[in-house]
């Protein structure tokens, strides 16, 4: 694959990087459970027009995201359905105000929880690597070409629908098929089953959280920084500051 | 970790230059962003610089699918955690409502059990990392 070169770029990019951002492009690119390649494709293009998008600096604005409506930018010449136009830009813009009870409305307007939590990766993938890219000065990488083929509808099985707005697996799935997904823990933190209604997308989150932050079987030391040129405590820091500008509680 | 200047005197090298860029970049400030970076590179050096730049985006990528899946905290961080989270105010939060607030039972427990669970994370780390 040739993207991802970084030649133009004065900063050493760990190859560790380098290929996980390639394994995430490729699996963009190719259908997935509940989306064909050129859809997924779309999401991420969708991705990228929320940071602009006039509407979401509005909502952003208002009291309540509902108080605003209207068209997103870019959404006009997608080939994904409204519902889907509008998560995407809401997860970008606004994620902490999303709740159960929107994402309710989602399902009764077309937009089943397997597709819902596979545009959620897809969505997750885009932002992290652009934030990466960003922080560095970096252009956004131009997004893959489709591949074809359609998607799996695959779901696994042994899913637990109480613990959170989406179904997610438990610390030890019943399926052989997943059994790489998790490190053997116990309890198995939330944010690594979260996304486990699409099992790709835990292992797009797996490897680029290794590469981006530190293996999983890591995270539980708090002496081990992954060989990082930065430590732990700066580690943190970042990552502290970056959850508390987001309002993220978790 | 939400005011600079504690950030500064907390010890941790570089701490406010990492904060300001790290302010710059989620608020895609480019200007701001260059600036900030530049005075990380100066002070730790461009790997550094590249590492911080993948805790980024590696947090942008993560407080998503929290807040997108709805999960709660997991139990013994939230046990563990009730303290921090009233000094921080993260319980003003909008996602804070998917934990429930541990009883003040189970906080007391987790508050004389830290010093040993603190203790045990790291083992437990390197068991897990050794059956891996």
């Amino acid at each position: 694959m040739d993207a991802f070169r970084y030649s133009d770029t004065v900063f050493p990019i760990r190859d560790d990087i380098v290929a996980a951002n390639r394994t995430t492009w490729e699996r963009i690119a190719h259908a997935g459970s509940w989306w064909t390649g050129a859809e997924r494709i779309a999401i991420a293009a969708e991705t990228r027009n929320a940071r602009s998008c006039q509407l979401c600096r509005a909502r952003k604005q208002a009291l309540s995201p509902n108080a605003v409506q209207g068209e997103h930018d870019g959404g006009a010449a997608t080939v994904l359905p409204p519902t889907a136009v509008d998560t995407v830009h809401r997860v970008v813009t606004d994620q902490s105000r999303l709740s159960r009870e929107w994402l309710e409305t989602l399902a009764h307007a077309g937009l089943a929880d397997g597709h819902y939590v596979e545009l959620l990766g897809v969505v997750v993938a885009i932002v992290s690597i652009d934030a990466f890219h960003g922080a560095l000065g970096l252009p956004p990488e131009p997004l893959p070409e489709p591949v074809a083929g359609e998607p799996s509808g695959y779901r696994p099985s042994g899913l637990d629908a109480n613990e959170a707005w989406v179904p997610m697996l438990g610390s030890k799935p019943e399926s052989s098929a997943e059994g790489d997904l998790f490190p053997p823990l116990p309890q198995v933190p939330n944010v690594l089953r979260a996304l486990s209604l699409v099992p790709d997308a835990v292992r797009s989150l797996n490897e680029l959280s290794a590469a981006y932050y530190l293996p999983v079987v890591e995270i539980a030391d708090p002496s081990a920084a992954g060989g990082r040129a930065i430590s732990r405590p700066q580690i943190e820091l970042i990552a502290a500051r970056v959850s508390a500008l987001n309002e993220c509680f978790y | 970790m939400r005011d600079n200047r504690a950030a500064a005197d907390s010890g941790v090298p570089n701490a406010e230059a990492l904060l300001a860029w790290t302010d710059a970049a989620i608020a895609h400030d480019d200007v701001a962003t260059a600036h900030a970076r530049a005075r990380v590179v100066e002070a730790a050096g461009a790997e550094a610089a590249v590492d911080a730049a993948a805790i980024i985006g590696n947090f942008e990528r993560m407080t998503r699918i929290a807040d997108g899946t709805g999960i709660p905290l997991d139990p013994p961080m939230n046990a563990l955690g009730t303290e921090i989270q009233h000094d921080l105010g993260l319980r003003s939060f909008g996602s804070a409502a998917n934990t429930a607030e541990p009883s003040a039972w189970v906080s007391a427990g987790a508050k004389l059990l830290a010093p040993v669970a603190l203790r045990l994370m790291p083992l437990a780390a390197k068991l897990v990392r050794w059956r891996t």
